[in-house]
């Protein structure tokens, strides 16, 4: 320790004039505001923001400069036997050394701050300048990182210092080692960034517990400090083992260096792999769901296990049990997190991220991929569908031969099989909450566009624009259709049916029918807590309960007539599960009253036959979601019922968050 | 204990064989001197000695404790001259004496000041504005002012000027006289250092050539002189014999009295070598300077 301080203390008062420029620099920030012309802000932020600024950039050169010549500059020059020659520990030497410039680079930085602060304002990153620049740190937070970066810098300097002064041929394997190291981390951390682990995750329970940081700023941070770990623990080595041959002292630096940070790197790449590849189980929530119109496949997504805000979508069937991890949902609560399926169920569709500027989904690039659900050994197989923008709502025609995407600025629709881009309008004032897309009929796309100034907590009425636009692809001419402006209580929501024919409009009050192209009232359905979904051939499913029991009510879409009844005495909860055919369709029904059994019928449409099928061992839970598909939530995570074989398909077993 | 100890001592800077084998050992309180020309393996031995650098193969140990290990440790006990005075060029004398003082165990501030003094070297003139000599005395009065049990000078006076080699050495020889350090010195100047060793060895392209107590190796190198053909000359070790106009003259490493006779009895004239005599006759060439 002895020694330490000895050294400390010596390059403090070699250098000790620093402190005195850095307190004259310290007094420019107090006559910024006499001078014309400077940016329109006040007095006292225009001295913090000087002040920050200064010190930020005399803290960094000190660290530059003083890193790369403390202890390199003494060996070049063949001054470091200086010390060598006296009973002083090379742990002692480098050690004061680097912690003295460490406090001079510091220090100045503080000195410059101080007499901005004892003029009663002391400079705050959460104030204008720091607005301006971005910094969402608090004071202390922002301190500590200002600290750790200094202290990386000046590592850093120190390193490529001797490294650059010792001419030694390790100079070429430190070249190769940084470019792999480099490479490596910037394409795990585009990877993580690119699969949500640099986001917030809220999902359809809440917001996931948030430490205020991301996971991928944990996992940048901890990179970072084992970055700042290896240069000074590869710098102690090079002068306790190098002593005063600057060669040998590279040597034994780069050995420390990449011994840790090559490693490292791989440590960083394997977590990026298993990240990267979730199984299904590996899902806590199930934010959204699309079943296949036809057959057993479904596509959903949902929150990951210990990956952040990453929300994979997979593929699954659940007759066979097969899954498939696809490149949707990665971004949470974006549309694009959806999957497609053609109208016969043969096929599935969906958009991946494909290049660009992944972390930023508005400039990214993405590609539509699709897969053959009848090839047991398909893989997924690009199309030449590729747009650049963040896509709110695409759809594929009845025939699976086009796409109609609705991104950043404009509608397209293109041929899938080719990539040829039939029509495209621009939508620049475009500005909706909710997007969908939909072919009404051969050769025209309509496009829906929901706005709602709702906001959860607001319980008075808002207004609500419903924009409608049909989209001619022949001839590229756009119609448009806006329901007026309606205000109304809670949230609105519009769900387009098959083909964008017609829709369901929900509000907290009501549930209504309405025209998919002009918007206007077919059929009033219910009033809160109605219930009703689309069949697959375009009937309105619609559930009544009383206290007697439950009825499921078919309507005729064209004009909301009922075309049947089906009532189911005593039970309480009726769920809609598929539409095997045309003329039939299955539901599952829970008793009230205690009962907790659950029971799978089939429904004869043209006869109003209903035959009612095996008890379930399926454990009464809450009903869950709105989807055509029974579903429910439990201590084991999510359960899916398999209706052709009625029974239970686990997806989930990990715990569901709370909420 | 013998407070420097080299065995098998192995240097290579790449395919070049710095020291090769070197083993010496050296008495406690004597005065050693290496010598070589430059080249010779001096500067790598020094820095081996301080720990600064690993040999390849071989041992050394100071004051009984391996070097590399423990320099710091050993370094408490041992006042270094280096060959070129590396004090940070913005200290001045009294703030470098200031340093060390928090260094070693024990130092004697006033000596320093004193020797300063003596030198004439001011305490208060940063030290790149020094001469040369100035630099070395400076060097010296510190490693003197630990109270070292073992001196190591790499060739302290280099570069000097005959008054500072002077005040150098008289320096040592009155610290010698005072305490009876041990000292290694490495040295170009070959007169001022016949006057303070007891046992000189010789390096030549990094072999040890030569460790020999002084009085002994001067009483058995002798330069002699005949007026015509020398005779048959093999058991005297000659190690250089030229002919001249008027004779014949030789070096010899083993010089007999009783053997050779007087010049009375037509013995050849005999003149004792200076130790930079020898040293070119065993190194063959004229000492260059550096």
């Amino acid at each position: 320790m002895r020694g330490f301080l000895a050294v400390f203390e010596r390059e403090i008062v070699e250098r000790r004039l620093l402190f005195v420029v850095a307190l004259v620099l310290g007094l420019v920030p107090l006559a910024m505001p006499l001078f014309p012309g400077l940016p329109a802000a006040s007095p006292t932020e225009l001295r913090n923001g000087t002040a920050m600024s200064l010190a930020l950039v005399l803290s960094f050169v000190l660290a530059v400069l003083l890193g790369g010549t403390v202890i390199a500059r003494d060996l070049v020059e063949r001054r470091f036997g200086f010390y060598f020659s006296r009973p002083l520990p090379g742990a002692a030497i480098w050690g004061g050394k680097l912690a003295a410039a460490a406090v001079l680079a510091a220090g100045a930085g503080i000195l410059v701050l101080l007499p901005t602060s004892l003029l009663g304002s002391v400079p705050d990153p959460s104030g204008a300048w720091g607005a301006t620049f971005g910094v969402v740190l608090s004071r202390s937070e922002l301190f500590a990182a200002w600290l750790g970066v200094l202290g990386l810098v000046l590592a850093a300097s120190h390193a490529a210092s001797v490294i650059l002064r010792s001419r030694s041929p390790w100079l070429l394997l430190d070249v190769m080692a940084l470019g792999v190291t480099a490479t490596i981390a910037w394409a795990c951390f585009g990877a993580l960034a690119r699969h949500g682990a640099g986001v917030v995750a809220w999902t359809r329970y809440g917001a996931v517990p948030f430490s205020g940081f991301t996971l991928l700023q944990h996992l940048e941070i901890a990179f970072l400090v084992t970055v700042l770990i290896a240069l000074a623990a590869a710098g102690a080595v090079q002068v306790i083992q190098g002593r005063t041959d600057l060669r040998r002292g590279h040597r034994a630096l780069s050995m420390v260096l990449w011994g840790v940070l090559l490693p490292a790197s791989l440590v960083l790449a394997g977590y990026t792999w298993w990240f990267e590849t979730p199984a299904i189980e590996d899902l806590v929530t199930v934010e959204g769901e699309v079943p296949s119109p036809a057959g057993s496949w479904i596509a959903l997504y949902g929150q990951a296990a210990h990956r952040g805000g990453y929300f994979p979508g997979f593929l699954f069937d659940v007759g066979s049990g097969r899954t498939l991890r696809a490149g949707f949902g990665n971004f949470s609560k974006d549309v694009t997190t959806q999957a497609r399926f053609s109208a016969d169920g043969r096929r599935a569709f969906w958009l991946e991220v494909a290049g660009g500027d992944p972390i930023r989904p508005w400039v990214a690039e993405v590609q539509l991929f699709s897969l053959d659900l009848r090839r047991p050994d398909a893989s997924p197989r690009p199309t030449g569908v590729v747009v650049r923008g963040r896509v709110a709502a695409f759809a594929i025609s009845p025939d699976s031969r086009y796409v109609a995407i609705s991104h950043t600025d404009r509608l397209m629709v293109i041929e899938i099989g080719s990539g040829r881009l039939l029509a495209s309008v621009a939508r620049r004032d475009w500005f909706f909450q909710q997007e969908a897309v939909e072919f009404p009929a051969p050769g025209r796309v309509r496009f829906f566009g929901l706005y709602s100034s709702w906001y959860p907590q607001s319980n008075r009425p808002h207004g609500v624009v419903l924009s409608i636009r049909d989209l001619d692809v022949a001839t590229g001419k756009l119609t448009e259709t806006t329901v007026p402006n309606e205000r109304m209580k809670g949230m609105v929501t519009w769900t387009p049916g098959p083909q964008g024919v017609r829709g369901l409009w929900r509000t907290r009050e009501v549930l209504e029918l309405r025209d998919g192209a002009t918007g206007a009232l077919v059929a009033r359905l219910g009033g809160e807590g109605a219930r009703a979904s689309f069949l697959p051939d375009g009937r309105v499913a619609l559930l009544e309960r009383s206290p007697e029991g439950s009825d499921l009510r078919l309507l005729d879409p064209g004009t909301g007539a009922e075309v049947r009844r089906f009532h189911f005495a005593g039970m309480r909860t009726v769920l809609v599960a598929d539409q095997p055919a045309l003329d039939r369709l299955r539901v599952v029904t829970r008793g009230s009253g205690g009962t907790v059994v659950w029971r799978l019928w089939t429904l004869h449409l043209s006869t109003g036959q209903a035959v009612v099928g095996p008890q379930l061992a399926l454990t009464s839970l809450p009903y869950e979601g709105a989807g055509p598909w029974p579903k429910r939530r439990g201590r084991d995570g999510v359960v899916w019922f398999d209706v052709e074989h009625a029974r239970d398909a686990v997806l989930l077993r990990s715990g569901l968050p709370a909420g | 204990m013998n407070p420097i100890v080299l065995a098998g001592l192995t240097v290579r800077y790449g395919d070049r064989l710095a020291l090769d084998g070197v083993s010496l050992a050296v008495p406690e309180g004597s005065v050693y001197a290496v010598l070589g020309r430059n080249g010779a393996g001096k500067s790598s031995l020094v820095r081996c000695l301080l720990g600064e650098q690993k040999p390849e193969a071989g041992r050394v140990s100071l004051l009984g404790r391996e070097v590399w290990a423990e320099r710091a440790a050993i370094l408490a006990e041992v006042g270094v001259v280096p060959e070129d005075p590396d004090m940070p060029p913005t200290m001045t004398a009294k703030q470098v004496a200031r340093f060390c003082s928090r260094l070693y165990p024990s130092w004697d501030a006033a000596g320093v000041e004193a020797r300063l003094v003596r030198f004439g070297v001011p305490a208060k003139v940063p030290f790149g504005r020094l001469s040369k000599g100035q630099r070395a005395q400076v060097a010296l009065a510190l490693a003197l002012a630990g109270a070292p049990r073992l001196l190591i000078l790499d060739d302290p006076t280099l570069g000097l000027d005959a008054v500072a080699r002077k005040a150098v050495f008289e320096e040592l020889i009155g610290e010698l006289a005072d305490r009876g350090t041990t000292v290694l010195i490495t040295s170009h100047d070959l007169a001022g250092v016949e006057k303070i060793a007891d046992r000189v060895a010789i390096l030549s392209r990094g072999k040890l050539v030569l460790d020999e107590e002084m009085d002994v190796l001067k009483h058995r190198f002798r330069r002699l002189s005949f007026p015509a053909q020398a005779p048959e000359l093999s058991d005297l070790a000659p190690v250089a014999v030229s002919a001249h106009s008027w004779g014949t003259e030789a070096v010899v490493a083993g010089y007999d009295e009783e053997r050779l006779g007087s010049p009375a009895e037509g013995g050849p004239e005999v003149s004792a070598l200076t130790l930079e005599e020898i040293f070119i006759a065993l190194t063959g060439e004229p000492e260059a300077g550096r």
